[in-house]
């Protein structure tokens, strides 16, 4: 198992280690060394997305959202993370966050970290590229289509991520 | 989780399935958005049968009737009548 020295940029916040393993998963180095236990680990085949956290090339670039249950640590030196612990801003919910508990989107709730952190690329993907009304739902269905809730029937979390799209000024043209 | 019970995964009682602990999601199939009714979705709640019936749980009202409400939708779908049920009486 290969040593590295890692550094990265975590909610804004500058992370470095030196020797750690460079084939540890994401989301063990989070939940584990970091204690950030936002982020959850399900099937860790990168099939259900519970995991999902949103990564930049750097500062300002557009987010991705990607599987922290299968993205090896060596992949994210000099990357920009944002986990669900990095949404909210001084004490105030993300709109996202707000509109999923308004919805009543999430029943258990595991699910939802990854839900949050795939629309959250998406309201970045939209702010650089706004998309016509009639592309939300389509939108949406790329962009949390393949994650898995087992509790609310994914119809309130469309209705929230739709509802965030459509009001936030500027994503919709 | 009720449409994924009617449609597409396979409990057999005999725990040769899942429940053998060795699956995980790339071989027991749970449904995404895309095989759910998204925004097309109607709530019928039923009168209790008798004023003294009993309470139901809240798994019976999730799990139960999604079988045979996606059986008369295909019917539906299919411009067949769902037929009524047999007056008891």
């Amino acid at each position: 198992m290969e040593k590295i020295d890692l550094a990265f940029t975590l909610n804004g916040e500058k992370v470095s280690r030196t020797g750690v393993p460079g084939d540890m998963k994401l989301v063990d180095f989070l939940r584990e060394d970091l204690g950030l236990t936002g982020t959850k680990f399900c099937c860790g085949i990168a099939v259900c997305r519970v995991c999902t956290v949103s990564v930049a090339r750097e500062e300002g670039a557009h987010q991705e959202a990607i599987r922290s249950c299968t993205t090896p640590l060596s992949d994210i030196n000099g990357r920009h993370v944002t986990t669900v612990e990095g949404l909210e801003e001084a004490g105030t919910l993300h709109p996202l966050q707000q509109a999923f508990l308004d919805n009543f989107s999430f029943q258990c709730g595991y699910c939802c970290p990854g839900f949050l952190m795939a629309s959250y690329a998406l309201l970045d993907r939209l702010k650089r590229q706004p998309i016509p009304a009639d592309k939300v739902d389509e939108a949406i269905e790329d962009a949390v289509g393949q994650h898995v809730c087992r509790c609310t029937g994914y119809v309130r979390y469309h209705q929230a991520i739709r509802q965030v799209l459509l009001e936030t000024p500027g994503l919709v043209t | 989780m009720g449409v994924g019970q009617a449609l597409l995964e396979v409990t057999p009682a005999d725990g040769t399935g899942a429940g053998d602990g060795l699956w995980n999601l790339h071989r027991y199939h749970v449904p995404l958005s895309s095989d759910i009714a998204l925004g097309k979705v109607e709530k019928v709640i039923l009168p209790p049968e008798a004023p003294d019936a009993p309470a139901r749980g809240i798994a019976e009202v999730a799990m139960i009737p999604i079988a045979p409400a996606i059986g008369n939708a295909v019917r539906a779908c299919h411009r067949h009548p769902v037929p009524e049920a047999a007056d008891p009486a």
